[in-house]
């Protein structure tokens, strides 16, 4: 299920028009290096179909293809989702934030007073789920 | 958080424990954490949120962790004192002098657990007897010079005796020595202080004597059960277990399905597998399948698993060894659940195994049933019981009323044990309620279980067969691997609009029945190109309805409950003829 964005990702060439020209910053012009494209930044980037969208994540540019003076750019689409399970990935249970936000001095009326009948729901000493 | 009542070092009603009577002191009650704390402060952390039905249940909202540490770390070095003389004091030669130790404070003199009073000197002990390494270190000096003989005491106050006497202390005049008093008992509420007396030289008693200044005192703590202190509580979670580890360990206990909103990808729906299709409205693509193209189906279990185990992990505990040895071959262990697919192509087996452990429920020599952690070097009656990290374990805790009251100990008075008497018992294990068993935690019907909870007249209780994997995954099973279970990949020409609405909760509608979205594969953005969908069959099966099975109660000694009857949704399973209770020694 976690699939379904999460990995998408998708290749696609691009004209040199103008706007495009533009955006990549005439990256093609091998004699310039000061100012130009810059290709280790993250750009955002969309893409409608039918008035819809259809993905939202980054854009890279791949590479550039020059053949008889006609420019052309590779950029490659991918989702910048990171799953749950990749965000938490290597956390240790004993690190989550606000863990020692509990932390209390126990005494026989404290113990006492978190025995509610309803669980994390019901009102009772220290902090509780939710 | 919640301090509920899981045994894990021992409690008085075990036999070699005193046997008879059941008393739990509140520093022998670790907290456990509600699950439902920890994981929203991991989607916090994680910057997720969740929609979920099931997290926000009172059945969730129940599991916890129990407090992983066992019993609760006592900071000793909280507990410690040293003070100092301010002057020299004068005593006549035969008096029992008492050494004044009035500095404890600026540092390096310190009182930290607050017990040294000292305007007197004098000990003040708290509601629970405590033991102690006591130094006194102290230079003498006399009308007469050359050595002679000493006793000294800690003395109780409250009582006029003697805590500890240390007698024949041969020291010289203007010599700093040291005493040390080695574990010593201060009973509980009882104040103390240090006693001196010149007994004899070598041939008369000073006349007179003086401890100087510069006299110190210091109390190193060896027990002190009320010294916890501030309790950090990242001792109640496992050292060695991953967030992703606890929320895989819920998919697999409640088959859960996660799914990100399409449109927020940092908001999860999750529910257990039997909810989580409920929520959709059926879309129809019976006109976007290309009917011309190759479709594959495949009949039953497309992994051919011969059987399907779901286990706890095995923690050890005198409890699960004990099951161990009485059904040496249930590899399923305490708990678990072996579903046997009935395919006779099968290989091999799938495994679903929780890296947590379970809480198995106990009585032992009284009728109080609690959740017990411990190992045991030895038998029951006369072995030692080894006080074990609890570990990482998932359980659910319910304020459950018992038949008789149980003691509840909240300080010492002298050496008695001041307790309460309470007839609720704040339960933690996989069952809810042993006198009143609805809902359970074990993937399967223990075979047995080590408690005997009658009613009125004698009779058990019976047990629930409402467990995780009746109510979580049978269903689930009978759709994936039976052999009425089908899966379907054809070929379907889906647009944009398709996508964007596309939402796995949907039972898909297609030549006339319905089925479950599994997968999309090739679908090319910004072109209207076929892709590949596979689908599986939806199964009218009814939601599962829980039976309650009976304990025959075959136990001659009558000290548990057990051998439990056949789970009605099991008729293969078969219980053992003759098992090998477990005896009390």
């Amino acid at each position: 299920v976690t699939k379904q964005r999460g990995s998408f990702s998708k290749t696609i060439t691009l004209p040199n028009t103008p706007t495009n020209r533009a955006c990549f910053a005439y990256a093609y012009n091998i004699q310039s290096f000061v100012g130009g494209f810059q290709p280790n930044k993250r750009i955002r980037a969309a893409m409608w179909e039918d008035g819809v969208q259809v993905f939202s994540g980054v854009l890279q540019l791949l590479s550039m293809s020059k053949t008889k003076g006609t420019v052309t750019y590779e950029v490659g689409l991918f989702t910048d989702n990171v799953s749950l399970f990749k965000a938490i990935e290597g956390n240790m249970l004993v690190n989550t934030a606000g863990v020692t936000g509990m932390n209390h001095t126990p005494t026989s009326g404290h113990v006492s007073g978190t025995w509610t009948a309803s669980g994390a729901l019901s009102s009772g000493y220290g902090l509780r789920g939710g | 958080m919640v301090y509920g009542v899981v045994d894990a070092a021992g409690f008085t009603d075990i036999l070699n424990q005193g046997g008879g009577w059941f008393q739990a002191p509140w520093w022998r009650l670790g907290p456990s954490i509600y699950v439902k704390k920890m994981v929203d402060l991991i989607f916090a952390e994680a910057g997720f949120r969740y929609s979920s039905t099931f997290f926000n249940s009172a059945f969730f909202n129940k599991l916890v962790m129990p407090y992983a540490a066992g019993t609760m770390p006592v900071n000793l070095s909280g507990s410690n004192i040293l003070a100092q003389s301010t002057g020299n004091v004068t005593f006549a030669g035969s008096t029992n002098a008492t050494a004044l130790f009035p500095k404890d404070t600026p540092a390096p003199f310190y009182d930290n657990p607050g017990y040294w009073v000292a305007s007197s000197s004098v000990f003040s002990n708290p509601a629970v007897a405590t033991r102690w390494n006591v130094d006194v270190t102290l230079t003498v000096s006399g009308t007469t010079a050359g050595r002679f003989g000493a006793s000294m005491s800690i003395r109780n106050i409250t009582n006029s005796t003697d805590n500890a006497v240390i007698t024949g202390i041969s020291f010289a005049t203007n010599t700093q020595f040291t005493v040390r008093f080695q574990n010593v008992t201060i009973p509980a509420n009882t104040t103390a202080n240090i006693g001196f007396a010149v007994t004899a030289g070598p041939n008369f008693l000073l006349s007179t004597f003086s401890i100087l200044s510069g006299a110190t005192v210091q109390w190193t703590c060896l027990e002190n059960p009320v010294g916890i202190g501030v309790l950090d509580m990242r001792t109640a979670l496992p050292a060695d277990v991953k967030q992703s580890d606890l929320l895989q360990d819920l998919q697999k206990m409640f088959n859960l399905q996660f799914m990100p909103d399409p449109q927020d990808p940092k908001l999860l729906y999750i529910e257990p597998w039997k909810d989580f299709y409920s929520s959709g409205s059926v879309v129809d693509w019976s006109q976007k399948s290309d009917e011309n193209a190759e479709q594959n189906l495949t009949n039953g279990d497309p992994n051919a698993y011969t059987n399907i185990v779901f286990k706890y992990k095995d923690m050890g505990d005198y409890l699960s060894k004990t099951y161990k040895q009485s059904y040496p071959l249930a590899r399923e262990g305490y708990g678990g659940r072996i579903f046997n697919t009935g395919n006779f192509y099968g290989k091999g087996d799938k495994v679903v195994e929780t890296l947590c452990g379970t809480l198995i429920p106990a009585s032992f020599s009284t009728d109080k049933i609690v959740g017990r952690t411990w190992d045991i070097d030895g038998t029951l009656a006369s072995g030692t019981v080894k006080a074990l990290q609890t570990g990482y374990r998932l359980a659910q805790y319910n304020l459950v009323e018992g038949q008789t009251e149980w003691a509840y100990q909240y300080g010492v008075s002298g050496n008695v044990a001041l307790s309460v008497g309470i007839l609720k018992m704040p339960f933690v294990s996989h069952i809810d309620n042993p006198y009143a068993p609805n809902v359970d935690l074990t993937f399967g019907q223990p075979r047995l279980v080590y408690y005997n909870a009658v009613n009125a007249s004698g009779s058990p209780y019976a047990y629930t067969n409402n467990n995780l994997y009746n109510t979580y995954w049978l269903n689930y099973i009978n759709e994936t691997v039976s052999q009425e279970a089908l899966q379907l990949e054809l070929t379907m020409l889906l647009s944009s609009v398709d996508i964007y609405q596309l939402d796995f909760r949907k039972p898909v509608y297609y030549g006339g029945i319905r089925w479950r979205l599994l997968e999309i594969r090739d679908y090319l953005v910004g072109q209207m190109k076929p892709c590949r969908v596979t689908l599986r069959r939806i199964l009218n099966l009814t939601e599962f309805a829980a039976k309650s099975t009976s304990p025959p109660r075959s136990d001659p000694s009558g000290l548990f409950n057990g051998p439990i009857d056949p789970d009605p949704v099991d008729p293969g399973y078969e219980p053992p003829v003759n098992p090998e209770l477990p005896s009390e020694g």
